[in-house]
């Protein structure tokens, strides 16, 4: 995805059938501005075997405060 | 749609899904449902949001998410139709203005309950198909209605709010012995060349209800005091691994269903109901919205019957059923027969 440690806010594994790789960033303007390696992320989601398919989103307007050593950064 | 008709989202969403063949979804409901999960439990964002998706493809998408009092999450957005499939399932507004059926006192009696949903197939194996295409799951097994030359296959769909309620796909068992039956037409008006016609022509689809009642006899002499022949009450029976199935329902001769489909079956069930054994399908029902051109009577007769739990309406007949399913929250509905 290109991106730097401190820009993951949070992530989760989220299962609603297919399994996807949820990324929480930093703004709506680091989400936008991605461009991925489809071909990386395609190899990385078959390689990973569960996890074959990647979600990022930005909160606008949302103070965020995640307590240091949460679960979801501790997976990040 | 430009960006700048659309409001500010409070999310900006991207999904990426390169193993299934296309880099980046635009909008993705059941994607959002997850995210919505996640996010509000975590406290990252309130329990009412919008979220944007597909900005970046030129397909900019609004997603409205809600979690409600139960912290059920529900997701819904604007669309446009490009295609139409009658007896598959669409979600649109509604006309009307929604009328709550409302409180009731069956002479004193514990009021009836929504027991089961019918969609009708062509053929079992197409009601199959049709329910793992739509609603995302193989529906358990079923059994064989000897009397009536029919079979099904059973789902339960039950919450706290339709307890023990499940779906039921039946078609007409195309070997079964016709001779053997001893009644006149087929339930559900499964025998009606035009009901016939139009599942033939459309898919399976919902075409009926049926509501358990305390006490089957005196339901179907509440309806009768309001001019509603229900038919007459069969004894029928099938043994389960779960026990013996006993039941009495309402058949009429000439096998109607009466309101399109939209007044329910009458049922009484013996000592065991059958939903409870039925395993956990994935798909649990959220509401059932009927619509007729003479809903005052409609709605009469489930006052009548003490049966709140559907929605009655003024409009063209319809049944409409919303559904929380692997593949998201659906609407099915009844079809539409030719004019």
């Amino acid at each position: 995805l290109g991106l730097q440690a401190q820009q993951v806010l949070a992530a989760q594994l989220l299962d609603n059938g297919p399994v996807w790789l949820g990324l929480l960033l930093d703004s709506p303007d680091t989400v936008l501005a991605l461009e991925p390696d489809h071909a990386a992320l395609k190899d990385f989601g078959t390689k990973s075997g569960h996890c074959q398919r990647q979600t990022v989103t930005g909160c606008y307007s949302i103070d965020i405060a995640l307590e240091p050593g949460s679960p979801g950064l501790r997976r990040a | 749609m430009t960006r700048q008709t659309l409001a500010e989202p409070d999310l900006e969403v991207r999904a990426f899904v390169a193993p299934v063949g296309v880099n980046e979804d635009p909008v993705t409901g059941s994607l959002n449902a997850s995210l919505a999960q996640w996010l509000i439990a975590d406290g990252h964002l309130p329990e009412r949001y919008l979220a944007g998706q597909g900005a970046c493809l030129g397909r900019a998408g609004r997603v409205h998410i809600e979690r409600d009092a139960s912290g059920q999450v529900w997701v819904g957005g604007e669309s446009v139709t490009c295609i139409t499939w009658h007896g598959d399932a669409v979600s649109r507004p509604d006309a009307g203005a929604p009328v709550q059926a409302g409180p009731s006192d069956p002479g004193g009696r514990p009021a009836g309950a929504l027991d089961h949903l019918v969609v009708m197939a062509a053929s079992l194996p197409e009601g199959v198909a049709w329910c793992e295409a739509t609603l995302g799951v193989t529906p358990g097994p079923g059994g064989e209605h000897p009397l009536m030359g029919t079979h099904n296959r059973l789902l339960r769909i039950a919450t706290p709010d339709f307890p023990n309620a499940y779906f039921e796909i039946i078609a007409i068992n195309p070997v079964a012995n016709k001779d053997q039956r001893t009644l006149g037409k087929r339930w559900f008006d499964m025998e009606n060349p035009g009901l016939s016609a139009q599942v033939a022509r459309e898919g399976p689809q919902l075409i009926h209800w049926v509501a358990r009642v305390p006490d089957v006899q005196a339901a179907v002499a509440d309806l009768a005091a309001l001019g509603i022949d229900r038919g007459d009450v069969l004894q029928a029976s099938r043994a389960t691994p779960g026990g013996l199935l006993q039941w009495q329902i309402t058949v009429r001769p000439d096998g109607q269903r009466l309101f399109d489909g939209c007044l329910p079956t009458l049922i009484q069930w013996g000592d065991v109901h059958p939903a409870p054994s039925m395993p956990d399908s994935g798909v649990t029902l959220r509401s059932l919205d009927l619509r007729h051109p003479d809903a005052t009577a409609l709605r009469g007769a489930c006052d009548r019957l003490g049966l709140v739990q559907a929605t009655v309406k003024p409009g063209p007949a319809r049944l409409s059923a919303r559904l929380q399913t692997p593949k998201g929250l659906i609407e099915i509905h009844s079809g539409n027969p030719l004019s």
